[in-house]
């Protein structure tokens, strides 16, 4: 007797998802000696421990910057889509989308959220400021790293100190919403939502649905990025058992 | 670090709690830049001493052409055009090095606590605590601490704590023949200031004054100047660099973001605690999204696209219940597969 099967989305590629835990490890590490080599926190360090701090920040984020320069050299077709998802137009759904997502973070029984794409317009909003924090510290940070001799003004030096301490305070709220949101510690997202990036990458079809229906309606019809999974079995359960089908 | 040219526990010995500083008179400053020299050797600063190793500076006597971890202290020239004053033309000269402020902002901004207030009017920077990330020179309004990539420190001025400990005035004071250099308490050197300043306008320079007696809070060089501030080169109303201030407001602003925002999800997460998230399937046959119950999922988009008008409630049980048929027959492929 057959048993049912559950239809789940390939959501991220094990590549993308290496990838954003590689960017979360060096994030981390940045926050962490960034907060006491940024505020008066590092007062209370030994001498040592704020060296090899200082250290590991610029290693980290040279790793950071690194990370993403081979993300857009080796797949420069994600970066563009990637950015081409960010910046395209915004259609009656996601406008409603938008005006509507914080008053449903409040109380989502009340809302009904329109359709969306395979990025939210509110995804776009926090993936373009994510982006552009990041863009801004890697480029505040090197400044930093390097001034303000060897060619960099003083003045320079001073601005971009300004603004790496501004994008902290930027990534500090960003994160608080990444975190709640992205973890699914939002009780309507589930802690199911964590598993989109850091488990086997595949969302069911009703998580599918409801946050991204149009592009889960667009993937169900094709079926070329479902996984039809046995009741009992995770997704990355059923990808191993149909592996070893194959391999017998 | 080990041979960094700096006494802590000589420093430690440096009578605390009491308010020293350094007069510099311009009016009597000859140019000789001996300070300059004595600074260099009393501090242990290598000099260039190839030719290749000079910095380019042309037209002035000022050298270096800007002050470096490896120089503290410079002796900067102007020539002014002054027809209204005693000489319509003169050489000046002010001293540039750290000005030991009573409110110093290379101390607000050191993440370390290496550039600290000595206690005794003096501001220093301790090599051994500093990790040469360079914040300092962002606080201060001269950026005056410099980088010294040898040691990955920055360092300036520090009034020569080692020969204060042993009673000893800073080398540049010691060195100055004309005695334009001097120092003391805070309060003798402002008395002997403003009596120069007196003399000097009852000379003729009306604009003499005294640079350092209200400015940071009170600075610890005070200079007498034979015209206005701006004339050197001096800020007349030095403040804390406001991207300084800008920078640092983000880490309450920061934490305060970040409060508010806590507050705002924790409330979303108490009001939606007990959400039931609805069970959604697709038909491909519609090409619509169906809760459990064989309600259509996004009705509003529905009606849009069927141009059902607001009433219209006839048109929309149709299609909807079409919808649900081919749910229910949906459902029912599946259980004939289980049965199967
Ligand atoms: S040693 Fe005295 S006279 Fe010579 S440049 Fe320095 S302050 Fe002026
Ligand atoms: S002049 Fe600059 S370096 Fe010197 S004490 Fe004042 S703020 Fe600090
Ligand atoms: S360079 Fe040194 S003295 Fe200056 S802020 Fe950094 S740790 Fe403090």
């Amino acid at each position: 007797m057959p048993r049912q099967t559950v239809n789940w989305i390939e959501r991220h590629s094990s590549q993308t998802r290496f990838w954003h835990f590689a960017n979360m490890v060096f994030v981390f590490i940045l926050a962490i000696t960034g907060l006491f080599l940024f505020t008066p926190l590092g007062h209370y360090l030994p001498t040592e421990v704020m060296l090899w701090g200082k250290i590991i920040h610029r290693a980290a984020g040279a790793f950071f910057i690194a990370n993403w320069l081979l993300w857009i050299i080796r797949k420069p077709s994600d970066f563009a889509h990637t950015l081409k998802n960010i910046f395209k137009p915004w259609d009656e759904n996601d406008k409603n989308f938008m005006k509507y997502f914080f008053p449903y973070m409040l109380n989502a029984d009340k809302y009904h959220m329109p359709r969306q794409t395979f990025v939210k317009s509110g995804q776009r909003v926090s993936d373009f400021s994510m982006y552009f924090v990041l863009f801004m510290f890697a480029v505040t940070g090197v400044v930093l790293w390097i001034g303000p001799t060897r060619g960099i003004p003083q003045w320079l030096f001073d601005f971009f100190k300004m603004g790496h301490d501004i994008c902290f305070m930027g990534w500090c709220i960003l994160m608080v919403f990444h975190i709640y949101l992205g973890a699914g510690i939002f009780p309507v997202y589930g802690k199911q939502a964590s598993a989109w990036m850091f488990g086997s990458g595949y969302v069911s079809e009703t998580d599918g649905l409801y946050h991204w229906g149009q592009w889960a309606e667009e993937e169900l019809a094709s079926g070329e990025n479902v996984l039809e999974v046995e009741e009992g079995l995770t997704p990355s359960q059923q990808l191993k058992k149909n592996e070893m089908k194959k391999v017998s | 670090m080990g041979n960094l040219y700096h006494a802590p526990d000589v420093v430690n010995d440096v009578a605390v709690n009491q308010d020293f500083a350094m007069l510099y008179d311009s009016s009597y400053c000859m140019g000789c830049k001996a300070c300059q020299v004595a600074c260099k050797q009393t501090n242990m600063l290598p000099a260039p001493m190839k030719d290749e190793e000079y910095e380019f500076n042309l037209g002035g006597y000022t050298y270096p052409p800007e002050n470096s971890g490896d120089n503290y202290l410079r002796m900067v020239f102007t020539e002014v055009d002054n027809p209204n004053g005693p000489k319509p033309f003169d050489w000046i000269i002010r001293r540039e090095s750290c000005n030991h402020c009573t409110r110093a902002g290379c101390v607000e901004a050191c993440p370390t606590g290496a550039c600290h207030y000595v206690g005794n009017g003096s501001v220093d920077i301790d090599p051994h605590l500093c990790i040469g990330c360079k914040f300092c020179s962002t606080g201060c309004p001269w950026s005056v601490p410099k980088y010294r990539e040898r040691d990955n420190i920055n360092a300036k001025c520090w009034f020569c704590q080692d020969r204060l400990s042993q009673d000893e005035e800073p080398a540049c004071v010691k060195t100055c023949f004309p005695d334009a250099l001097d120092w003391g308490y805070r309060s003798t050197m402002l008395t002997k200031a403003q009596k120069r300043v007196e003399q000097l306008k009852s000379e003729g320079y009306e604009d003499a004054c005294i640079y350092g007696e209200h400015e940071m809070e009170g600075l610890h060089l005070l200079q007498v100047l034979k015209y206005k501030p701006e004339v050197y080169g001096l800020n007349p109303n030095p403040s804390i660099p406001l991207m300084k201030t800008i920078g640092e407001a983000m880490t309450p602003v920061a934490l305060a973001g970040v409060l508010g925002t806590l507050a705002f999800v924790s409330m979303s997460y108490k009001n939606n605690k007990n959400y039931k998230k609805p069970k959604l399937h697709y038909d491909p046959k519609t090409d619509e999204t169906y809760t459990q119950d064989g309600e259509i999922w996004f009705k509003d988009e529905f009606k849009r696209k069927h141009s059902i008008e607001p009433g219209d409630e006839h048109k929309e049980q149709k299609l909807v219940e079409k919808g649900s048929d081919q749910t229910v027959v949906k459902t029912q492929d599946k259980s004939d597969e289980e049965v199967k």
